[in-house]
């Protein structure tokens, strides 16, 4: 309580207008943090706890702001913060992009929708598919439903799909085969019915060649969904 | 599951010296098929040879195809696999297709004995981004606060009830209404 309080006091020190500080004493975060750039480390460690717990609901930072701002009219007023997202967003882009194109952004792994199931995967790992697959054995096959590429650093999710020049699934199949006899037993209770069946299903098993990004974040051609298609 | 699976080996997916990583190499090294000139329970076997056979050979290059007549013994088929294990069939009363699609599931087996098996998916890197535990995406601050702490150690507030509004509304009630003021 005792650091709230000496924060508050230097908030006003940093003569930040009240429409910074809603009527609950929470501070409008982005903004804030702009111009507190400026003050030292232990300021700034103050600052983020105050916004750790005001984002987590403290009832002790709500109870003291309320005191120092019981005074305001009940509004806020939110700045337009459109500009600031959209060059947060140009930040992250390209850091991403540079990283694709250094090539340094290390082993990916993917989400794709395979045979009706969705399955993570990465370089040199093995998936069965059950059930009849219209694939022969050491056919090559691209995966095209791409729902997330993911690094060490950051995520791509589509939605739903990723764009098919964006990133690139390759799996071999390595096995056709039926998997072990399965005992199928029906029974109905008091009713003289009892069968017994056995079964073998077919499975596929698919070897993942490669997880590719081959193109950049945000840089869309002009006409897209026509990659495959013969006009 | 029944009795008979009792004793059912069961492992993980797997293929043999990492097929399918730089190219695919078919697992089966030979097959000899064993059959009657003669006999009525060999009749699809023969039939298939006579006319399926030479093209299976061409398009399986690296499988070496036996044949075997022998006389009055129902056909069977073995077929011998890359990592040495060997599968045996009996063929006996097989018609043509039957001999075909058999055949077809040998030459598409990696030679691994059948097992059940517990995953459907193998990697060796099971994580990239780390593993999630409770203090993923929390903030650092927690790392270096001490307890008790004024703020952490209190339960989570989650606001008064619509109970506790309610008294507290109907309180508020009782104190401007002079007629309802206690005594004191």
């Amino acid at each position: 309580m005792a650091l709230m309080r000496s924060l508050l006091s230097k908030l006003s020190l940093l003569q930040i207008s009240p429409k910074y500080l809603r009527p609950n004493g929470i501070v409008n975060s982005i903004f804030s943090s702009r111009n507190i750039l400026q003050v030292e480390t232990n300021e700034k460690y103050a600052i983020r706890t105050l916004r750790s717990a005001a984002f987590n609901n403290y009832e002790g930072v709500k109870l003291n702001a309320a005191q120092q701002t019981s005074a305001q009219p009940q509004q806020e007023v939110l700045e337009n913060q459109h500009d600031f997202e959209l060059a947060v967003t140009k930040e992250t882009i390209t850091k991403v992009n540079n990283q694709i194109e250094a090539n340094s952004h290390g082993r990916l792994f993917a989400v794709i929708h395979f045979a009706g199931k969705q399955r993570r995967v990465t370089d040199g790992d093995l998936i069965m598919v059950e059930g009849t697959h219209p694939t022969n054995v050491g056919d090559i096959i691209r995966a095209e439903k791409v729902l997330l590429v993911g690094s060490r650093d950051f995520t791509l999710l589509g939605r739903p799909l990723l764009r098919p020049d964006l990133v690139r699934v390759e799996a071999t199949v390595v096995e056709k085969s039926l998997t072990h006899t399965k005992t199928i037993f029906r029974n109905r209770r008091r009713k003289n019915y009892m069968r017994i069946n056995f079964c073998r299903n077919h499975f596929s098993i698919l070897r993942i060649n490669c997880v590719r990004l081959e193109g950049l974040v945000d840089q869309r051609p002009e006409v897209e969904g026509v990659d495959g298609r013969i006009f | 599951m029944s009795n008979s699976h009792l004793f059912l080996p069961s492992g993980f997916i797997r293929t043999p010296l990492q097929n399918g990583l730089g190219r695919y190499i078919p697992q089966l090294q030979r097959i000899t098929i064993k059959f009657c000139k003669s006999h009525g329970g060999s009749r699809g076997v023969r039939d298939f040879i006579e006319s399926d056979l030479m093209e299976f050979a061409k398009t399986n290059p690296g499988t070496v195809v036996y044949l075997k007549p022998r006389r009055h013994r129902s056909p069977c088929m073995v077929a011998e696999y890359l990592n040495g294990e060997r599968e045996y069939l009996s063929c006996h009363e097989f018609s043509r297709d039957e001999v075909y699609k058999w055949l077809s599931y040998m030459c598409t087996r990696s030679g691994i004995p059948v097992m059940r098996f517990r995953k459907y998916q193998h990697t060796d890197y099971p994580t990239i981004q780390g593993v999630w535990n409770p203090f993923t995406h929390q903030a650092p601050e927690i790392n270096v606060a001490e307890f008790p702490h004024e703020v952490l150690s209190k339960p989570i507030n989650h606001g008064p009830t619509a109970t506790e509004q309610l008294i507290e509304i109907f309180k508020k009630t009782q104190l401007e209404d002079p007629a309802n003021k206690p005594p004191n």
